[in-house]
């Protein structure tokens, strides 16, 4: 999945801190991104991601740190000479200018100085310079072979308003691209955009990230996003990256709990046990007896939380043969998803709320179950992760 | 601005009202065929019978004087004058060769020339400063739109005071500086500037207010873009990002400020009484026709001068339609 230059660092963070007012919006940051990564940012609104984005970008200056690129430090660049290109989540389309000059814009800004980018210079310089001539036409053939690539070279007179979401976010891109940056940073180009659309502009995206071999830094609230784009994820809450690895890595071997309930879908169970006094688990009144291979005694009222992913319940009417531990619950209601079954399962002590979710392939015996059937539900203890009070990953054996 | 918009909104109400009344007859013809035309023409008489009082308050308000105002000008009617007659083109004719008025209408040009061009940059400047202020800015947008919301005559004794040759601060600031004491609203080359340095005042904050409404409106990410895209420096990006965005408000203020400055009348009447070298159009008409009552050339002075005014505006507009992006 990493490229032979994975060894080698692009893009690298280090000790990024940012306050805004009191709040502490990024808090020591580290970061190291291979060349030709597509790394995402994920996590809740508010968690720093978009601003540590812009950090790189270098529209925000941080309090602490540094930021270096390809291992020359970028800190004191503006962002127009840092090599990076950015897509906003509202595609940021100048308005006035139609497609062809959208794109055009960054070449122009970089190759034209500024007499000759005025509309009258423009014919004058025309006339006058043969060089600014000579590259304004480059300009333009530019632009026609990029639209072409991006299926755009039809829109190329319009303005921006004249065209759908999914297009706009294409010249966005093309903007991007024309120049051929070091680093593309996306800053969640697709939120505005329908769920149909944005499952197909997914896969242009890993595309064109194939065929560009260059660092993507994609910004998303939304983790299915990232799960299914990027090479690596930096899982983020409140300024800080509680996790950095690949999709898989978070999905199986989460370091906190926030990270196990944050990526996958539906989310995890998380069950609340706590030791008796003579130092066995509960599950509310279910005893789980000890967890195997946990060479320490608990302390009686220490408190686990266990969680296990939906696909690893086994829900059944029928006591239950092939697993660890099993109790009874109730049967809420069935949400088909073709080919799965999500089960969402209460506990008769505690009604009210959904206290579980397992995810069964459709077609299982519980397909035509009423509500309010008594079930039993478990678990094998291999497919348990623990976590401490404090949220965090207990991994002793 | 309001014109336009009002004609966009006609052009979107008118079809749907079509569509409706198309309907209705469609459901009516069902029901009762072969009396389709008599019902169209049923529909088309109430339209226009309810369309009526709108109609005639729009002749008697706007149309009506408009009219009266255009026959009068081809009049030598004198105000309760009993006896008056026919002159067809002679109070025009009169007018282009009587020098008072061509002194008042190239004034009034020059008075517009100084006012436009620096009302709309200063306006727009200070919009932009008060625009980066944070909790200061509403302090700023006070104090810039006083002038607007004070009447003119008011403050047009203020400034007699600060202006005044011997008690006024402002020449004795001068005089300090060796600069010498200047009677501002009594020499004729001093009397225009003047005027046009108040009129820049007062005109100031209410352009300013215009520029800030749109400047707020302008998202922080085009900025960004900009920025990426290689408009490092903060001029670069106003002229990529901030002016062909304020295109529409550009316009509209050129237009105003425009009309506002062509209409000067009420520091000339209060400060300098249209003394020579400070004769403007309005001016002028005021005199010929409430000092002089003479009603008919005055009258055909105002026509003159409502051409000028539409001239300029449809001229502005078009000039600067091609050149605006309305978002």
């Amino acid at each position: 999945m990493l490229g032979p230059d994975a060894l080698h660092v692009d893009l690298a963070l280090r000790g990024i801190a940012k306050q805004f007012g009191a709040t502490m919006v990024l808090q020591d940051i580290d970061l190291a991104i291979a060349p030709g990564e597509f790394i995402s940012l994920v996590g809740p609104s508010g968690c720093g991601k978009s601003t540590l984005l812009r950090v790189i970008a270098g529209l925000e200056q941080p309090d602490r740190g540094s930021v270096s690129l390809a291992g020359r430090c970028i800190d004191e660049m503006a962002p127009s000479e840092r090599d990076v290109a950015m897509v906003f989540q509202s595609y940021a389309l100048y308005p006035h200018l139609s497609v062809a000059q959208n794109i055009a814009l960054p070449l122009e800004m970089r190759q034209l100085r500024w007499w000759q980018r005025w509309p009258i210079a423009r014919t004058l310089s025309g006339l006058v310079s043969r060089q600014a001539k000579a590259i304004r036409l480059q300009i333009n053939a530019d632009v026609r072979a990029l639209a072409q690539t991006l299926q755009l070279d039809t829109l190329l007179h319009r303005k921006p308003m004249q065209l759908s979401g999914g297009q706009r976010q294409r010249v966005a891109l093309a903007r991007a691209m024309i120049r051929a940056p070091r680093v593309f940073l996306m800053d969640e180009p697709l939120s505005n955009l329908d769920a149909r659309l944005r499952v197909h502009l997914r896969d242009e995206l890993v595309q064109l990230h194939r065929r560009l071999r260059v660092t993507f830094v994609y910004v998303t609230h939304d983790q299915s996003e990232a799960m299914t784009m990027s090479d690596r994820i930096a899982v983020m809450d409140e300024g800080r990256i509680l996790q950095f690895g690949t999709p898989k890595q978070l999905y199986s071997d989460p370091d906190n709990l926030q990270v196990a309930r944050f990526i996958g879908s539906p989310t995890i169970n998380t069950l609340c046990v706590e030791a008796d006094a003579s130092g066995n688990w509960q599950y509310f009144d279910t005893p789980l007896g000890a967890i195997p291979g946990r060479q320490q005694q608990p302390q009686p009222g220490e408190r686990l939380t266990l969680a296990v992913r939906p696909e690893y319940l086994s829900v059944a009417v029928e006591p239950i043969v092939a697993c660890d531990r099993q109790w009874p619950m109730q049967l809420h209601r069935i949400e088909h998803h073709g080919a799965d079954d999500y089960v969402f399962l209460v506990d008769a002590r505690a009604p009210g709320d959904t206290a579980l979710i397992a995810r069964l392939p459709a077609a299982s015996s519980l397909e035509r179950a009423d509500p309010g059937t008594a079930v039993h539900v478990g678990f094998r203890w291999s497919d348990v992760m623990r976590f401490d009070a404090a949220g965090l990953r207990v991994r002793e054996p | 601005m309001n014109a336009t918009q009002n004609d966009a909104h006609c052009r979107q109400g008118a079809p749907s009202v079509a569509t409706a009344a198309k309907r209705a007859g469609t459901r009516d013809a069902k029901r009762t065929p072969g009396t389709r035309g008599g019902l169209r023409r049923r529909e088309h008489w109430t339209g226009f019978s309810l369309c009526l009082p709108a109609w005639v308050l729009l002749c008697a308000l706007y149309l009506a004087p408009i009219i009266v105002l255009a026959l009068l000008s081809v009049t030598d009617y004198e105000m309760g004058a009993v006896r008056w007659k026919v002159v067809g083109l002679d109070n025009y004719r009169r007018a282009f060769s009587d020098p008072v008025f061509r002194r008042s209408l190239a004034n009034t040009l020059l008075y517009m020339v100084l006012v436009v061009p620096l009302s709309v940059a200063g306006g727009l400047f200070i919009a932009l400063l008060v625009h980066a202020r944070g909790v200061s800015r509403a302090f700023y947008e006070v104090i810039y739109f006083l002038p607007v919301t004070a009447t003119l005559v008011a403050m047009a004794t203020v400034w007699q005071f600060l202006l005044h040759p011997t008690l006024g601060p402002f020449n004795h600031l001068l005089d300090l500086a060796g600069l010498g004491r200047h009677n501002f609203l009594n020499q004729p080359g001093l009397m225009l500037p003047t005027l046009a340095a108040i009129g820049i005042w007062q005109l100031l904050g209410f352009n300013m207010i215009l520029f800030l409404s749109r400047l707020s409106q302008i998202p922080q990410s085009l900025y960004d873009a900009a920025a990426i895209d290689g408009a490092s420096h903060a001029i670069d990006r106003f002229l990529c990002v901030t002016v062909p965005l304020l295109g529409p408000t550009l316009l509209f203020v050129i237009v105003t400020s425009s009309i506002t400055a062509f209409k000067i009348f009420d520091t000339v009447a209060v400060l300098t009484q249209g003394r020579h070298g400070s004769e403007v159009l309005l001016y002028d008409i005021y005199l010929e026709g409430f000092t002089y009552s003479r009603t008919g050339y005055a009258a055909a002075l105002t026509v003159i001068f409502l051409a000028l005014i539409l001239l300029l505006s449809v001229w502005q507009t078009r000039q600067l339609d091609k050149k605006v992006h309305y978002a």
